[in-house]
Order: C-alpha cells, then sequence, then structure tokens
C-alpha cells in the first residue's frame, strides 16, 4: 500500500498547487472596474418625464414625505424623513417587473432596499400601466440632490439601462417633510389608476 | 549472523500513512497561505474595554450602548410563556456611503449568553440579536448613510436564564470583495471592544396577556 500514501500527498499537493494557482489567476483577471463598457447606462429623467429603460418605459409621478409612514395599521417614524416615490411602469414586449430602486445624493450616499426601504412594484404584461411605490428613509440633508434609480434587474445592472431620475426636491421640502401628515402607503396596482 | 530488519527514516510514515498525509497537507496548507499574504489580525490593536454609555467605532458602524435590562414586553410585544427579552438600549449610526444590511448588522454584537432563542422563538444555540426602533417598535434590517437611530438590541432567553450581568462584544468588518461573486461587502467580523452591563431584573410579576 506504499503507493496509497503516495497518491494522497499527490493528490494534495496537486489540490493546493491548483488552488494557489487558481488563487494567483484570478488576481490577473479583469474586475468589473476595469470593464468601463459594463457599467449600466444612466438615463437622466425627471418627474413626470417618460424614461425608456430598454425593456420598459417608467415614469415618477409623484415624491411626497414625512417622519412618519403607515402600513398594515403599523406606523414607522424615521429619524430623517421617509421619501415616498410613486411610478409608473409599462413593459415593452414582455412582462417586466421594476425591482431595482435605489436613492443617490450628491454626495455619493446610497440607499438600496435593505432596512425598511421598500419597493413594491408588479411585473405588468406589455402595453399596460403597473403603478408601484417606493419608499426610503434617508436624512433631511440629502434631499436637495436626491436621484431615483430604476432598472428592471436588482441583481446585475451591467450592459444595461437604468432610469437616473432627478426627484426635483429642495431644502425647504425638509421642512415640510418633517412636518407633514403621516402617509399611508400606497400598495401597486395593475391597470386603471394608481392607489390613492 | 542475526537477521536485522533494514532501518529505515521512512518506517514511521509507512505505519502511518494518513498521519502523514494530514501533517504534510498541514504543511503544505501553511506554505500556500504565506505564500498567498498570511495571516495578520484585522484588530491590531486587540479587543478593547469601553464603558456603558460611551461610542464605539465598529466598522461601519458607530454604537453607543447605555444600560441593559430583562422585561417580558418588547415594543407592546409579549414573550413567550418561560422566555424573557434582554433589553440592551443605545444609539445606533452608520458610518458608509452605502445602506448596510441584516447580515452585518447582526453580525455587530454578541453576548455572552449560554443559548438563546430567535425571533420566532426556535431554540439557538447562541443568543442573536434582534435591532428595533425605539421610537415607532419596528424591526430595523439594516440601516442607511447618514442615519441614527435610538435601538433597543434585544436577545430572548429562557425566563431563568437571565443574568446580573451581560458582557456585550462589539464586532467590526472590513470591506472587501467576496471570495466567491467578487461583489463588495462587509466581512470578517472581527471583536474590537467588549462592554459589561448590569442586567435590571425582570418585574416581579409577568404582564397578563389580553384577548
Amino acid at each position: 500500500m506504499a503507493g496509497g500514501w503516495r497518491h494522497g500527498v499527490g493528490a494534495g499537493l496537486a489540490v493546493l498547487g491548483l488552488l494557489a494557482a487558481g488563487s494567483q489567476l484570478q488576481r490577473w483577471l479583469p474586475s468589473d472596474d476595469d470593464d468601463p463598457g459594463s457599467e449600466p447606462y444612466l438615463r437622466p429623467g425627471v418627474v413626470g418625464e417618460a424614461v425608456d429603460i430598454r425593456t420598459a418605459t417608467v415614469t415618477v409621478e409623484s415624491v411626497v414625505g414625512s417622519r412618519t409612514v403607515e402600513e398594515y395599521g403599523s406606523e414607522m417614524v424615521s429619524p430623517g424623513v421617509w421619501v415616498v416615490v410613486r411610478y409608473t411602469v409599462v413593459a415593452d414586449r414582455e412582462n417586466t417587473p421594476v425591482t431595482l430602486a435605489e436613492l443617490e445624493d450628491g454626495e455619493g450616499r446610497l440607499w438600496t432596499l435593505s432596512g425598511r426601504n421598500s419597493n413594491s412594484c408588479i411585473s405588468g404584461p406589455p402595453g399596460v400601466e403597473a403603478h408601484c411605490a417606493a419608499y426610503f428613509e434617508v436624512p433631511v440633508d440629502a434631499l436637495s440632490s436626491l436621484r431615483l434609480h430604476l432598472a428592471r434587474e436588482s441583481r446585475d445592472t451591467r450592459y444595461d439601462v437604468v432610469a437616473d431620475v432627478d426627484l426635483g426636491l429642495s431644502e425647504a421640502d425638509g421642512d415640510a417633510f418633517a412636518n407633514a401628515r403621516t402617509i399611508d402607503l400606497p400598495t401597486p396596482t395593475l391597470g386603471g389608476k394608481a392607489s390613492s | 549472523m542475526p537477521s536485522r530488519e533494514p532501518s529505515s527514516r521512512w518506517a514511521g510514515v509507512r505505519r502511518h500513512p494518513r498521519l502523514t498525509i494530514a501533517a504534510l497537507l498541514l504543511v503544505g496548507a501553511l506554505a500556500l497561505t504565506a505564500v498567498l499574504g498570511g495571516w495578520a489580525r484585522t484588530t491590531p490593536e486587540g479587543v478593547t474595554r469601553a464603558t456603558p454609555g460611551t461610542e464605539v467605532a465598529a466598522t461601519p458602524f458607530r454604537i453607543q450602548l447605555d444600560r441593559a435590562e430583562a422585561t417580558y414586553e418588547l415594543a407592546g410585544r409579549p414573550a413567550e410563556p418561560g422566555l424573557a427579552y434582554i433589553v440592551v438600549e443605545g444609539v445606533l449610526t452608520l458610518d458608509s456611503l452605502e445602506t448596510v444590511g441584516s447580515t452585518t448588522l447582526g453580525e455587530l454584537l454578541s453576548v455572552d449568553l449560554p443559548k438563546g432563542y430567535d425571533a420566532f422563538g426556535n431554540p439557538s444555540d447562541v443568543a442573536e440579536p434582534g435591532v428595533t426602533v425605539a421610537e415607532d417598535g419596528s424591526m430595523l434590517l439594516g440601516i442607511g448613510p447618514g442615519l441614527s437611530y435610538d435601538v433597543l438590541v434585544t436577545f430572548i432567553v429562557d425566563e431563568a436564564d437571565v443574568p446580573d450581568q451581560l458582557t456585550v462584544t462589539l464586532h467590526e468588518h472590513v470591506r472587501r470583495k467576496s471570495s466567491l461573486d467578487y461583489t463588495l461587502g462587509w466581512h470578517d467580523p472581527a471583536p474590537v471592544a467588549r462592554m459589561t452591563f448590569d442586567v435590571a431584573p425582570l418585574p416581579a410579576d409577568r404582564p397578563q396577556e389580553e384577548f
């Protein structure tokens, strides 16, 4: 059985060698940062303007804010303010949801859909308006430079189009939102008018 | 002439091939680790001892923990029969440019409780922290940049296991690419500070549930 342990040692060393070689090779391969062509294409827009995101058209309909939102009878109070965005999605050729929704401010801060933030959107069929809503809590000092990003796929935006919508808010909106009434969070609907 | 077994330095190797293989693999792994950069402490200064009420930087968070108490009720939610909450009050802030999710937040702190229960009342070998927003009682499953919350960090334990003192260990993270999918994220939680609290005891009576 002398060959048995030699075989085991050889196999172990071969595995370790391959792991080392693979690890080294990985360092040499280009990363996403080295491939600017894969960066998502930001298509700018403003509130009320339809933005073509290649597989659908999205339109931000309204932006409201408050310190408190209510969902299913439970209130959530933000140490900053809640920003509630209603938007419409019209799919182009096949049912298309919008699963990427995030806010970015002028300082490069990014609020994604973790935590208490949420995006509710139905995957609508082509030509039918899906009325969606996203809400985020942000510090008041971010309001004046907030932009909303909307895209089809949240897990991978490479080579895709991302709507980059200026929410048009100002510092004055911070005071207004801080003193606004509780917002009853809207539910997504399909076709017809958006829920109130 | 007396017969004599040929002595060989490899005799021991032949007698214990598996042990030899394991030893060689270990040596190989250590050599590989050295080649790839070796081991380094993620917290070179070691774990510091902090006092309650002081703010601690535990990348990507800053957290100040003030006091601890045992209670039967949290934000209007009574503990299951036989169980109790241990609640640590504090202030949690994020020092990052991007929202951080529940996994990193859950790894922020650990306690010296022998066992506990998860949020659904299932037994767990470790006491898992839950973070509740003090102002409204909602669960905080992540935190965005520029926001700071008054929080209740909670652990669910057996009523009989409520300790007199609680030691909380805070962990910091490192931002790097995942070895699996190469996405940037917070990894490698490592203890950065410890603080010990006297735990205010449970009230004498468990509140009655209203039906």
